[in-house]
């Protein structure tokens, strides 16, 4: 394929990632920051570098028209968008095809079909694909709703069709207290995404999250590269996944693998996406519903990497260039086993409450199997104006057991100084007695919380003391102050210790 | 030399009864506890008791460390510092819990409030977080308005 020049609709450790593909494909890259972005990682990385100036998200990552002069500008032939952002915005899309410019992901009436959970599982009904049953209609008055919900049977879920991460989502147990939930999740929603529509379907007590990583080339073929778990959710928020999923029977692996194939060739569908399902653990039979397709790459997308060999962005431009792989789907293998733990800026001892500062100390380790996707470095400064997610880590071992374990080991060198992480929290899920077995569900964070925080205090007196006479030390130095940032020019940047994706 | 440290929150009183460049012991419910400072430069220090060594890499926070392990990130206070930063505060001012952009005022000088009441929504990170009144009052002076942005522990809201 002839070199490209593509630019990066995004920021922050995904960017990075992006960018390291279009290196190893020969392609140029071309970033865009705003202002409190202008001292980042990825500008140093990319080629090219653009800035977006100072402002709110809509005047800069999101600016639509801001980054489309951009692209014309530097002459781009291609934007990725990474997740987030405009990275599921069919005008976008439609925006940089009418300007003769690649959008890196599927067309935008795909987009549009499935970002509409209320269209989408009208569309997986209407080909017998698995869906909760549900009401997913117009009709939003308060009292038919309320009598959908009761042929439903409770508990049901009241959810904003064009939500996501929790928000406009309410989970109702009993019939009295439908109306109150009601008004909830529909000013949540409207405040969110400036649209109160709501759907309402069946509460699935035990559930886990499974969701299968697809490829489409746009021409009605498709190629499934196996699913990921993604059960441990903290407040909606993923924490940890791992792939393959240990509570799968290899007959439910062939069957959800094959059902995301289907909906993904039924659309024509051009990318990578993610078809996720709901699997009820209360069913005899490993029953699954679907849940959305997520179309764009996943935060998660690394784990799938890690145990089928695959780039899942090096995919994404091959298909969205027409460089069709010719790869038949035996010849994709799940190996091994994947997993990866999200770290989070934020305050286990505060509620979990978002926790900023300067970057002081990130260790530089480096593992065996072992990436660490990050876009900060030593000295960056992690504000309130981005997600909280500073960086994954992700590790792969030949199976479950020496994965966590090797997990285990890279949380524990990668001490962060400057602002608090959820480090030693993800350390104590991986401990806990579900997690092992493998027979978690999304309820294992809300029930086993407190476990964790307390497993998270437990420690020795000879421990609390070697901390106390640290700090009496500290202080007795007058407070350890720097006259120069840690590392300096000697220091190795956090991204030089990623490591290549895993070939086989 | 006694001393109040909180670890987190946590308040511990200690003694200690030898510190040089090489040595640290202290006494802690009558019980003596002596480290053997191995290795220490800016951010990281190695101490030993008993052939058991304590890793830790440190920095400065607000009134005292943040001191990490491989399996813990903690906050220590000194003692005294932290009860004076909360002599300056009247019981039921609001202190904001996080940093972050106040998003709405829901309250203003004057205003009757009571416990439990709405008083400041706060957004960070895309999340938002209502602050409540912890104390039925008036409210004598809101020091921010919408739009400002905040730090952690900032006082916002002062009561009569």
């Amino acid at each position: 394929m002839k070199t490209k020049k593509i630019l990066i609709a995004n920021r922050g450790e995904i960017a990075s990632r992006v960018i390291s593909t279009c290196k190893k494909m020969g392609f140029s890259t071309v970033v865009i920051y705003s202002e409190e972005d202008k001292n980042s990682l990825i500008i140093d990385q990319a080629d090219y570098a653009f800035s977006l100036g100072a402002g709110t998200l809509a005047e800069t990552y999101l600016n639509q028209e801001k980054i489309l002069s951009i692209c014309l500008e530097a002459k781009v032939d291609g934007v990725h968008p990474g997740y987030g952002f405009l990275s599921e915005n069919t005008d976008f899309a439609a925006l940089l095809e009418k300007n003769n410019i690649t959008f890196i992901g599927p067309r935008s009436e795909s987009i549009k079909l499935m970002g509409d959970k209320a269209e989408s599982k009208k569309f997986l009904e209407e080909n017998k694909m698995p869906v909760i049953p549900g009401y997913h209609g117009e009709k939003q008055d308060p009292d038919f709703l309320k009598q959908k919900a009761q042929e439903i049977g409770f508990p049901i879920l009241v959810k904003a069709t064009a939500g996501g991460g929790g928000k406009g989502m309410r989970i109702v147990h009993q019939v009295e207290k439908f109306d109150e939930e009601l008004i909830a999740a529909k000013s949540e929603a409207k405040k969110s995404f400036s649209n109160d529509t709501v759907l309402i379907e069946k509460y699935i007590s035990n559930p886990k999250h499974i969701e299968v990583q697809v490829v489409g080339d746009g021409k009605g073929k498709a190629w499934h590269f196996y699913e990921r778990e993604c059960s441990v959710q903290r407040r909606y928020q993923k924490i940890i996944e791992e792939s393959p999923s240990p509570f799968l029977t290899s007959a439910t692996r062939k069957k959800i693998c094959e059902t995301g194939v289907m909906l993904a060739e039924k659309i024509n569908y051009r990318g990578a996406g993610t078809i996720e399902f709901i699997l009820d653990c209360d069913s005899t039979n490993q029953e699954f519903y679907f849940l959305e397709m997520n179309t764009r790459l996943q935060v998660e997308h690394p784990i799938t990497e890690m145990v089928t060999g695959a780039d899942l962005v090096q995919w994404q431009l091959n298909v969205a260039f027409g460089n069709i792989p010719k790869i038949n789907q035996e010849e994709i293998k799940q190996l091994g086993h994947s997993i990866e733990c999200r770290l989070y800026a934020e305050d286990p001892d505060n509620n979990f409450f978002p926790s900023v500062g300067k970057i002081d100390f990130l260790s530089d380790i480096i593992l065996k199997d072992f990436r660490l996707e990050t876009g900060v470095r030593n000295g960056d400064e992690i504000t309130t104006a981005f997600d909280p997610m500073i960086l994954k880590l992700v590790v792969w071992g030949e199976d479950r057991e020496k994965c966590v374990n090797q997990m285990k080991s890279a949380l524990e060198r990668l001490p962060i100084l400057g602002f608090k992480t959820n480090r030693e929290y993800l350390r104590k899920c991986l401990e806990i007695k579900e997690f092992i077995s493998g027979e978690y569900t999304t309820n294992l964070i809300t029930q086993k919380h407190q476990e964790i925080c307390d497993a998270r205090a437990e420690l020795a007196e000879d421990e609390i003391m070697a901390l106390l006479a640290c700090h009496t030390m500290l202080n007795h130095d007058g407070g350890g102050e720097r006259t120069t940032p840690i590392g300096g020019e000697s220091s190795v940047s956090v991204f030089e210790s990623i490591r290549g994706l895993r070939s086989f | 030399m006694k001393q109040e440290i909180l670890l987190s929150g946590k308040k511990y009183q200690i003694e200690v009864t030898a510190l040089d460049q090489s040595f640290i012991a202290l006494k802690f419910e009558n019980k003596s506890f002596e480290f053997r400072i191995i290795k220490k430069n800016q951010y990281f220090t190695i101490m030993e008791k008993e052939g058991k060594l304590y890793k830790f890499f440190h920095t400065k926070s607000d009134g005292g460390f943040q001191i990490v392990s491989a399996g813990f990130d903690y906050i220590t206070e000194d003692g005294k510092q932290a009860r004076k930063k909360k002599s300056l505060q009247v019981e039921g001012d609001i202190v904001s819990p996080m940093p972050g952009k106040i998003f709405k005022l829901l309250a203003k000088a004057g205003d009757k409030v009571q416990t439990g009441d709405p008083l400041i929504v706060l957004e960070a990170m895309k999340m938002e977080h209502t602050i409540k009144a912890t104390k039925d009052g008036v409210v004598k002076k809101i020091l921010f308005t919408e739009g400002d942005q905040v730090g952690g522990k900032t006082k916002l809201i002062e009561f009569e």
